[in-house]
């Protein structure tokens, strides 16, 4: 629907000219808020991690204003305990932890004197990831997740991703730079020893997580199966170049745990068409003990975790045709020619053993570095 | 023999009191026609007459002389009527009826050529007034009797009826104003052209006028209940300026208030996007009438939401008025005769919507010949045609509208090659009159727009009317009227290509109705208007099925509901004095919501959730499962403080048993229509209004201030994060808030002349709250909330000016502050990416709107005799080119939230529109 509203707009703006969407920065100054941002779920089948943080002014330049020094504990109704330490700024994890299924458990939060806690809940069992089968398609690869759950009791699920790609620089780099007192380029060296092209410039790794709000609903299917494409990725792009990785999270929600999200991620993602609908109010299962009044930003769940990650070698797909639009030139080994195109071409290796000229290639293709980061995961 | 007073002048006549020649005559008659007596006296004294015998042919002469002069004889004849003669030199006579002839030029007549007479009162008859009469002078100067004639006129009050009709085409003239000259009478047709009138006997002067005809009067001497019919002949658009007389005062003398006509040649002169004549468009115009914006057709009167208004073509109930997504409505000028929107007296027949009703009628139809008319545009195309089925009886007119919109599409990039988008609409309206007490009327609608973008989903609605009206006329003093039809409108959505989850989704909504009126002419000061009405409402709420053999979809139905709707009025228009007329009526309105139906039960005293639901209450077939009902009140006063200034005041309260479900500002194809049931009340809306009317230069410029307060009760809002499709259990998902609005409108309207259109400003606020936590969630801390269409200001000027009677230009200029929305007041970060955190609801406004826009008329020439008539539309939409914001609205984008402004039309958009008519 939206979507369509959208396309009418795009349509009517075609006919009557450009320009009907522009930037808007309102003329007013948002109030200071700083209300607890609580993120995470608490896991009965692997590591709990809950993030806390706060809200901002609209303005505010800072990406997210983490909260530290708080204390976070899981409660059980049968009055066991379990508390998180924080691993890093504003993460507060436990290793797995011994849920009993018939027991309702909460999160219990002290944070800068005040109190806040989440609605008892119990354990909302999800299945195992049976598959997460890609398919190669005209106009890229798409990737699914597939679950199902017999007993068709769980019904909502989301999940978060993580994408992890090799970058092989097409070009091995065996010289370098040196530089003058004033930085500038004043000629080439070899590599030092051990600086092997395989190790330094020629392979890396990117990893990017989502950034979306991702659910599903099986409330209108006739079985719990879940069957979700959660990736796409279209023809000529670097991921699929050499290897490619993909991680999901998935848990299972309770409806009302379901429809936060759905509220969040429409406040967010889905506003603007033609027939906007009214920003929902983004009330979780989390209140401030201490302030009634106060707002809480959260939804936790109790739910069993899953997690899964394929591999996706080019090989496997065929016909993958990403071009870095690599280009080299054979250059005379002097200072100024080194100045001159230095700054956009890496010097790969001398032409002659008198080193009369070089042999450059684009950056792009030669230091991998510019993409991602020289550094082998441990899964891989 | 025929005379005219120019001619006067032309043969020189001089001024000679003294009568040279004063033969003498002997004559005997009784009751004899002026001929005759002319004929007897001519030929005894030599003399001859000048006269119109049109003039005389009430006169009749009753003497017995014996050699009596002339003069005296004369003089005997016409003492006592309003005859008087003239003699001139050389043994003529001129007899004149009204005012003695005046052989004499007024001082001054020569000195300035070319200019006025500088005194024109100075007893010199209206010769202006006679010289640019267009109609036929014979019609206007000939006496009509009315009843059988008797000898003496008792001073008992008669009752005339008639049509006003089109003498050309033979269609009603809707709201024909008939007054009598030097009275307070008048009245004004009804959309059949019907008028009834209570008279004292004797002679009068009847005027009438018409939008777009001309003025004309009739003499009648009425001696007893009558009948009188009249045509009017069109205007033809004169380069003088049109004389306006004293009785255009409509809007000062009815007693109704708050009530807006437009007809279709004012619609179709305005500019409108595309060039599309848009009768909604227009109507948001009107003080009182806003508009969320350019993508809807939806509108709110007087702070009532957009599903508060009746519009109802030719009495069919239209449900979705609007086509491709509401950049159209759904109606086709070229079948549309005029709008009419009560937004305050809303007449007492009507019911079951708070806010307006908007009554569109069709035109009848030629019944003298076959004529038609088609149009293009840049998007629509349109034809019509009318055919008179049996001369001077039956007219019938079909009339359709269909869109090429897919050049539009076809202009987009490659990824929506494959879009379509598709539109039309159909008229079949017929009309039979078989006799003079009998009026037919058919009417079928049909509307249907489909879509299939270049993604998943197709979109489809439509809807279907079908509508009889019988009216007839018992007598002078009673007529009836019986409607009935059916109304329906539908809408469905599928979804392809997603695998398992592929679906089609539909919903439909139908209503039988039924409902007689009565108008009773009980006596000169009260007319009666009585009526029952009947709707049987049946809405299938969703059906929702897999679209294919490999979707794991569901089947799901949500049971069907059922309801009826039962109404009695009963309405008086009372004029105590002529200063004072009462318009006082009671409808009382009773709905069932029937069974087969399954109620869920809540716990009372709690928020309705699937949490606090008990179980459910099963009734049979044709069992009620809740009943409402309650009085509705419709009162409005005027008092005329001049002839030309009038103060009225009114009260309102209405019931509206159905409610659109929406969780967006515009009308939009998947909206739900939902009947009250036991967990949903019906909303209740009460009014106050207080007005003032006084009209300047000679009524030409009409002037208003209405001031009104509104509150309304059990208006349903949406809880958040609402969902409204496919939902068993909708009550758990909306609540009823309390609305109050208050308002002042401010109307200077022009009507005649080289220049008119009107200027209008409203003042208004329409505030909701919810504070009552049992009833869901507490909105804003239970403090009042602007509803999402409140724009307290707003101006609008709207003119036309006439350069020649082919060429006309008209500019249309709105301002209105910007509607509220909610806006982020901070963020957080969650799930990855940067997350807005909104503030109260509608807490803040998106910019003010500001448009203007431009048309020229050009029409090709007037010769009658010729058998095309062609026009151009030439205009400019958004002539400043403006960014007008729809909305603002915010996204993640990578993470990060950006704020857009967005804007339905970009850039000032030129049109022309082609129509032909033969």
């Amino acid at each position: 629907m939206k979507k369509n509203a959208v396309i009418v707009f795009v349509l009517v703006c075609f006919a009557a000219g450009f320009g009907c969407k522009d930037k808007y920065d309102p003329p007013i100054i948002t109030p200071q808020t700083g209300y607890l941002v609580v993120e995470g779920f608490i896991n009965g089948n692997g590591p709990t991690e809950i993030k806390l943080s706060h809200t901002v002014q609209l303005e505010d330049s800072s990406d997210v204003k983490i909260q530290s020094g708080a204390t976070v504990v899981v409660e059980g109704e049968d009055g066991s305990n379990f508390q998180l330490y924080e691993t890093s700024s504003g993460a507060y994890t436990a290793e797995s932890l011994p849920l009993n299924p018939n027991t309702a458990y909460r999160l219990h939060i002290y944070s800068n004197g005040s109190e806040y806690q989440s609605a008892y809940a119990k354990k909302i069992a999800t299945p195992n990831i049976e598959a997460m089968p890609f398919a190669r398609a005209d106009d890229g690869v798409h990737i699914r997740v597939q679950a199902e759950d017999p007993t068709n009791s769980t019904i909502y699920y989301t999940w978060t991703y993580s994408e992890t790609w090799e970058i092989v620089s097409r070009y091995s780099v065996y010289l370098e730079y040196t530089h003058d007192s004033n930085g500038d380029i004043s000629g080439v060296a070899d590599l030092p020893p051990g600086n092997s092209p395989d190790t330094t410039e020629s392979h890396c790794w990117r990893t990017e997580f989502s950034s979306q709000i991702l659910t599903a609903s099986n409330l209108k299917l006739s079985k719990d199966r879940l069957d979700k494409e959660i990736m796409y990725i279209p023809n000529g792009s670097i991921k699929l170049d050499e290897r490619y990785s993909i991680k999901i999270n998935l848990h299972g929600c309770s409806a009302a745990g379901y429809d936060f999200l759905q509220r969040m991620a429409k406040n967010n993602e889905q506003l603007g068409s033609i027939f906007d609908a009214q920003p929902s109010e983004l009330n979780g299962n989390l209140t401030c003990v201490s302030n009634p009044d106060e707002k809480v930003i959260g939804f936790v769940e109790v739910a069993d975790g899953q997690e899964k990650r394929i591999f996706i070698r080019r090989q496997d797909i065929g016909g993958w045709n990403y071009n870095p639009n690599c280009e080299q030139l054979t250059k005379p080994n002097n200072v100024d020619t080194l100045k001159a195109w230095g700054g956009a071409y890496a010097p790969l290796m001398y032409t002659d053993p008198f080193k009369t000229s070089i042999i450059m290639g684009n950056n792009l293709c030669s230091y991998c570095t510019l993409q991602g980061i020289h550094l082998r995961p441990d899964f891989w | 023999m025929r005379f005219s007073l120019l001619l006067i002048f032309l043969l020189g006549g001089h001024y000679l009191q003294a009568q040279t020649t004063d033969p003498p005559l002997s004559v005997s008659f009784d009751s004899a026609h002026i001929a005759d007596f002319v004929k007897e006296a001519e030929r005894q004294t030599g003399v001859y007459f000048y006269y119109d015998a049109r003039l005389f042919d009430s006169l009749r002469i009753s003497i017995a002389v014996r050699s009596e002069p002339l003069s005296k004889v004369l003089t005997t004849i016409f003492t006592g009527t309003d005859y008087y003669y003239y003699f001139s030199d050389n043994k003529k006579v001129f007899l004149t009826r009204g005012s003695p002839l005046q052989a004499q030029l007024p001082a001054g007549y020569f000195d300035a050529p070319g200019t006025k007479p500088a005194n024109p009162s100075t007893s010199l008859p209206d010769y202006k007034g006679v010289a640019v009469k267009k109609t036929d002078p014979g019609l206007e100067q000939r006496t009509f009797e009315i009843g059988p004639r008797t000898s003496v006129i008792s001073n008992a009050p008669a009752s005339i009826a008639g049509y006003v009709r089109n003498g050309k085409t033979g269609e009603p003239m809707a709201s024909a104003y008939l007054s009598i000259e030097g009275t307070n009478i008048g009245v004004n047709t009804d959309q059949y052209g019907y008028y009834s009138f209570t008279v004292p006997r004797g002679s009068h002067v009847l005027q009438i006028q018409s939008i777009g005809m001309a003025d004309t009067k009739r003499k009648i001497v009425v001696y007893a209940d009558g009948k009188f019919n009249i045509d009017l002949t069109e205007r033809v658009t004169s380069l003088k300026e049109v004389i306006v007389s004293a009785a255009k005062v409509a809007n000062v003398r009815r007693v109704a208030m708050g009530v807006d006509k437009l007809n279709i040649t004012t619609i179709k002169k305005m500019p409108s996007a595309f060039g599309e004549a848009d009768i909604l468009r227009a109507v948001t115009t009107l003080p009182g009438v806003k508009t969320v914006g350019e993508a809807s057709t939806g509108f709110n009167v007087r702070g009532g939401s957009a599903d508060q208004n009746l519009i109802l073509f030719n009495d069919a109930t239209i449900f979705n008025p609007s086509h491709f997504f509401g950049f159209f409505s759904a109606f086709n000028p070229d079948v549309v005769k005029d709008v009419e929107l009560y937004k305050s007296s809303i007449p007492a027949e009507y019911g079951g919507r708070l806010s307006s009703v908007l009554a569109i009628t069709s035109r009848e139809g030629n019944k003298k010949t076959i004529t038609g008319s088609a149009g293009v545009g840049p998007v629509t195309a349109r034809a019509t045609v009318e055919v008179p089925v049996i001369k001077d009886k039956m007219s019938l007119i079909a009339g359709g509208r269909a869109t090429y919109a897919n050049w539009l599409l076809n202009l987009l990039p490659d990824e929506y090659k494959n879009s379509k988008a598709n539109f039309y609409d159909g008229n079949l309206l017929l009309h039979y009159q078989p006799n003079n007490k009998d009026n037919v009327h058919i009417t079928g609608y049909l509307s249907q727009d489909k879509f299939k973008l270049n993604n998943d989903t197709s979109y489809g609605y439509n809807n279907r009317n079908i509508s009889a009206k019988w009216k007839h006329n018992f007598s002078n003093k009673l007529i009836a009227e019986l409607t009935t039809g059916y109304d329906s409108y539908s809408y469905n959505t599928a979804s392809e290509k997603q695998g398992i989850y592929d679906y089609n989704l539909r919903f439909a909504i139908g209503q039988f109705n039924a409902k007689t009126d009565f108008t009773w002419f009980v006596h000169p000061k009260h007319t009666l208007d009585m009526g029952l009405g009947y709707i049987r409402y049946s809405l299938d709420p969703g059906t929702y099925e897999p679209a294919d053999k490999n979707s794991l979809i569901v089947a799901d139905r949500i049971p069907t509901e059922q309801a009826r709707e039962m109404a009695a009025y009963i309405s008086d228009r009372w004029n105590i004095s002529t200063n004072l007329s009462v318009q006082a009526g009671i409808r009382y309105s009773y709905y069932n919501y029937l069974g087969p139906t399954s109620v869920n039960n809540y716990i009372g005293g709690q928020p309705k959730t699937t949490d606090s639901q008990t179980g459910t209450t099963e009734f049979g077939k044709g069992k009620t499962a809740s009943t409402y009902g309650g009085p509705e009140f419709r009162l409005s006063a005027r008092y005329s403080i001049t002839g030309d200034f009038s103060v009225k005041a009114g009260y309102n309260s209405q019931r509206q048993y159905i409610h659109m479900l929406s969780n967006t500002t515009a009308i939009s194809p998947t909206d739900i229509w939902k009947l009250s049931d036991p967990n949903i009340r019906p909303q209740f809306g009460q009014q106050v209004s207080l007005g003032f009317y006084k009209n300047f230069s000679n009524n030409s410029i009409e002037t208003s201030v209405e001031v009104y307060y509104k509150k309304i009760n059990n208006y349903l809002d949406y809880r958040s994060g609402a969902s409204l499709i496919m939902n068993h259990h909708i009550e758990t998902d909306v609540m009823g808030t309390r609305g109050k609005a208050y308002g002042a409108e401010f109307m200077i309207k022009k009507q005649a002349g080289k220049l008119n259109g009107w200027v209008s400003y409203t003042w208004s606020r329409i505030l909701l709250q919810q504070a009552d936590p049992n009833a869901g969630e507490v909105i804003n801390g239970g403090r009042f909330y602007p509803a999402n269409y409140d724009k307290p200001h707003d101006v609008t000027a709207v003119g036309n000016y006439k350069f020649s009677h082919r060429f006309s230009i008209s500019m249309n200029a709105t301002y209105s502050t910007g509607r509220p929305i909610t806006l982020p007041i901070g963020r957080f970060y969650y799930a990855g990416g940067q997350r807005a955190l909104f503030g109260d609801r509608n807490g803040h406004r998106i910019p003010d709107y500001f448009r203007m826009d431009f048309s020229m008329n050009i029409d090709g020439n007037h010769k009658v005799d010729q058998k095309f008539h062609n026009s151009w539309t030439i205009g400019v939409y958004n002539l400043t080119g403006r960014h007008n914001a729809y909305s603002v609205y915010y996204v993640t984008e990578n993470g990060v939230i950006n704020g857009y402004k967005l804007a339905i039309f970009g850039s000032a958009i030129p049109f022309v529109n082609y129509n032909i008519r033969f």
